[in-house]
């Protein structure tokens, strides 16, 4: 799978996740996680949705350590390519 | 009674389809204004009956704190009137006069009904698969209490009461003898519910209870010949209580006093109301006020227009107050909020306070034709001029509960 694929779906999941409207082409791996408005309650529901989309486990901590997309997707990358 | 045991309203807060403020309420049914149109959602288009009294929740947005714009619909409409009466009643979080521990007790006759309709939507489409971990804390029955006391540092006990169209009212009369009787500083005591998520209205649109009276704002005709049936409202109220001698303390306005509270069970049908368990819940109220039926001067009915409360209701008032009957005026406000269910006790007893402290019960819309079934003294086309000080709000609900409030606002 490659980046820009892990990408698009994880904007797909996000927006579902956050009930945000994010336009896809205003996403870049460039782009903070923390610009979703991202609260507790939706950090479980968002690393719930991912392990559904992509079949891999995420730890809380993971995640919140990340600060740009492009941290999630080189992460799901490895784990979902090897 | 000494201040101490005297419970005082020191904080109001309505979001309804007449207004989303006290004073703006007041103004809509002073003036007549019913907000029950045609239903126009898409999703609702194969229901039967098209008509309720809805609002638009992204009107409330704006003013709800940042943690709740996602929040389910109901818990919405609970948290911008408990910040409208949080503030009247200075019990913000950060207020110096707020008491040390406030309780909140909520009521609603089906919870958060919006997150459900979205959870049992994502069941269908993805099964297990798409319970998220979320799922329990938005759709638990409880989950309204639970925000509004996490959201404004609520720290006294919380829980929410659901007992069909007499949640609410319930609610008021618990926190009423939380304060009475000692086991509270104050109390914020809410009621919110929302009708029209697609499974919760197609559900009441089959029970069978809805006008199907063409004309929209002509439909709901509570105590008139020609009723056919209620229908659906939404939003909800709040109102904080506390003693008279922490209001004063505090120098809190107090905007009336819950006086008395009385309830009952039917224990005899699921839908079906009784004459004699509605009497009984409104004895037990006056009772509890130390009043008698003299003393009465408005009852706000429960009044769902449909056939069977309005005539067991006009029977058990009579029954209960005897020839006091032939004088008191009766109104009914589901006309103006649509029957707003377990948020209807709330939000109609502080329509009740608000006649009260005008001295002005509002019109009953629709009465083109009293039912002489319903023989008690029913609010003609206008305003009614209050002589007392006393009146009483009355709620019943599926269940077979009944639960009736006194509440008194001297000159």
């Amino acid at each position: 799978m490659s980046r820009q694929e892990i990408l698009q779906r994880l904007v797909t999941v996000i927006a579902d996740s956050s009930s945000a409207p994010i336009a896809a082409a205003d996403v870049t791996e460039a782009t903070s996680l923390m610009s979703f408005g991202v609260d507790s309650l939706i950090l479980i529901d968002l690393i719930f949705d991912i392990e559904q989309e992509f079949g891999v486990k995420l730890a809380a901590e993971e995640l919140t350590a990340m600060r740009a997309m492009g941290d999630l997707v080189g992460h799901l990358e490895k784990r979902v390519t090897t | 009674m000494s201040d101490d045991r005297r419970v005082a309203v020191t904080g109001l807060g309505l979001v309804t389809a007449i207004g989303h403020t006290v004073p703006a309420v007041w103004a809509s049914l002073l003036a007549g204004r019913s907000g029950i149109r045609a239903l126009t959602q898409p999703e609702l288009a194969t229901n039967t009956v098209l008509a309720g009294a809805t609002i638009d929740p992204g009107a409330l947005d704006p003013l709800l704190p940042p943690a709740l714009r996602r929040a389910d619909r109901a818990v919405k409409f609970a948290a911008e009137t408990a910040r409208q009466a949080l503030t009247e009643a200075r019990c913000l979080p950060g207020s110096a006069e707020r008491p040390q521990e406030i309780a909140v007790i909520a009521g609603s006759g089906c919870g958060p009904t919006e997150a459900l309709h979205a959870t049992f939507g994502r069941f269908a489409e993805k099964g297990p698969r798409g319970m998220r971990p979320s799922s329990i804390p938005s759709c638990m029955a409880n989950t309204m209490a639970a925000a509004l006391s996490i959201e404004y540092g609520l720290t006294g006990t919380n829980y929410t009461v659901v007992s069909a169209c007499t949640s609410s009212t319930n609610a008021i009369g618990i926190g009423f003898r939380m304060i009475r009787d000692g086991h509270a500083e104050a109390v914020l005591c809410v009621g919110a519910d929302s009708s029209f998520p697609p499974f919760y209205y197609a559900m009441w649109n089959n029970l069978g209870v809805l006008s199907a009276i063409a004309e929209s704002g002509r439909a709901l005709r509570p105590f008139d010949t020609g009723r056919a049936g209620t229908l659906l409202g939404e939003g909800g109220g709040a109102l904080v209580l506390e003693s008279f001698a922490s209001a004063r303390r505090r120098g809190a306005t107090i905007r009336g006093e819950v006086a008395g509270y009385g309830e009952s069970s039917d224990a005899t049908h699921l839908t079906g109301p009784s004459v004699a368990g509605q009497a009984r819940a409104i004895r037990r109220a006056l009772a509890s006020a130390r009043v008698s039926p003299v003393d009465i001067g408005y009852i706000n009915a429960h009044g769902t227009g449909t056939e069977a409360n309005d005539a067991t209701e006009a029977q058990a008032v009579r029954d209960a107050l005897g020839a006091d009957c032939d004088r008191i005026p009766v109104g009914a406000m589901k006309s103006f909020f649509g029957h707003t269910l377990g948020a209807s006790g709330i939000i109609e007893a502080i329509g009740t306070l608000l006649a009260l402290e005008h001295r002005l019960a509002p019109r009953n819309l629709n009465l083109d034709q009293p039912d002489p079934a319903c023989a008690v003294q029913l609010i003609g086309p206008g305003p009614c001029p209050l002589d007392r000080s006393l009146a009483l709000k009355n709620s019943f609900g599926f269940g077979g509960g009944n639960a009736v409030l006194v509440l008194r606002r001297d000159s």
